[in-house]
């Protein structure tokens, strides 16, 4: 952050904290939403290979190995992980909107209050 | 003569972090004490603070890896627990190599607990154990990023701080 004016009052400082922390958070939350999304796929496209492929005995991962079962437990096992993975993929992604429009928020007070002394943009 | 510039002060963190003392004018600070040791001493702050990030964040890491393995044993005693007849499975014997494995129905299942020692526990027991290990992990990783938070608070405030001490030099040097 570049200099800002000499004399701050306390409120604005814990804006400029929040914004500051907000920014950091903000950051781990995509990382987390790519995460999500590409294992959100992987498990949309087993089930879609699963129904190709028309097996009876089907091996699934489970911890670290691959089990050999039905392909209905596996077809009802994968259904329950692509679902519960969804729904936490949308958590995030509402939480991300949440916090980006706070962060824009107190970017546009921030601006306005302090100008050009303060700079509020990633490098 | 350097005193002690009281920059710090005790805060309410549960891990006992000190909170950066926050003042409105910058002025009377500099005037009281002079604007070189309060840089020294604020950056000296500063870099404390940096460190102690940079801590948190590698425990953070560590955090973060011990979950999915914690995870797996969990997927796997539950799915052990679950069928009625045996298991048949694949499994990494060592890297690049798989072999199968025919796992009949056991009541009970072993579990690593480190330090070379391995416990065989009933199923029932082994979920609970790996779920107080699992509730552990995320309540440690949770408060490792509530410190990280408030970390950053500080380092901010920190910053802005020696930004406005160095600013008020750079002014009053211009003016005089």
């Amino acid at each position: 952050m570049a200099a800002p004016s000499l004399d701050i009052l306390k409120e604005d400082q814990i804006r400029i904290n929040k914004y500051s922390y907000l920014n950091m958070q903000n950051h781990e939350v995509q990382r987390e939403l790519k995460i999500s999304e590409e294992k959100v796929n992987a498990l949309q496209d087993a089930l879609d290979e699963l129904e190709i492929a028309m097996e009876s005995e089907v091996r699934i991962m489970i911890g670290e190995s691959f089990v050999l079962c039905s392909e209905e437990t596996a077809l009802s096992r994968l259904e329950k992980l692509r679902d519960a993975k969804k729904e936490e993929l949308s958590n995030l992604r509402a939480q991300a909107e949440i916090s980006q429009k706070e962060m824009s928020a107190l970017k546009t007070y921030l601006y306005a209050k302090f100008g050009s002394s303060i700079n509020l943009e990633e490098d | 003569m350097s005193q002690t510039i009281p920059l710090s002060q005790p805060s309410s963190n549960p891990r006992k972090i000190p909170s950066v003392v926050f003042f409105e004018h910058v002025g009377e600070l500099v005037a009281q004490y002079g604007a070189d040791p309060l840089l020294k001493q604020l950056n000296e702050l500063y870099s404390k603070y940096k460190f102690m990030e940079a801590q948190l964040q590698r425990s953070k890491q560590v955090l973060r890896a011990k979950l999915p393995d914690i995870t797996n044993a969990l997927e796997m005693v539950e799915y052990l627990q679950s069928t009625q007849e045996e298991v048949k499975v694949d499994f990494q014997l060592s890297d690049c190599v798989w072999t199968k494995a025919e796992i009949p129905q056991t009541p009970s299942v072993a579990l690593w607990l480190g330090a070379n020692v391995m416990l065989e526990y009933p199923h029932e027991e082994a979920i609970d154990l790996l779920r107080k290990n699992l509730g552990n992990a995320e309540s440690a990783l949770e408060s490792t990023n509530e410190d990280l938070k408030f970390l950053k608070e500080q380092i901010t405030t920190c910053e802005v701080n020696l930004s406005r001490v160095y600013n008020y030099t750079v002014i009053s040097r211009q003016g005089k």
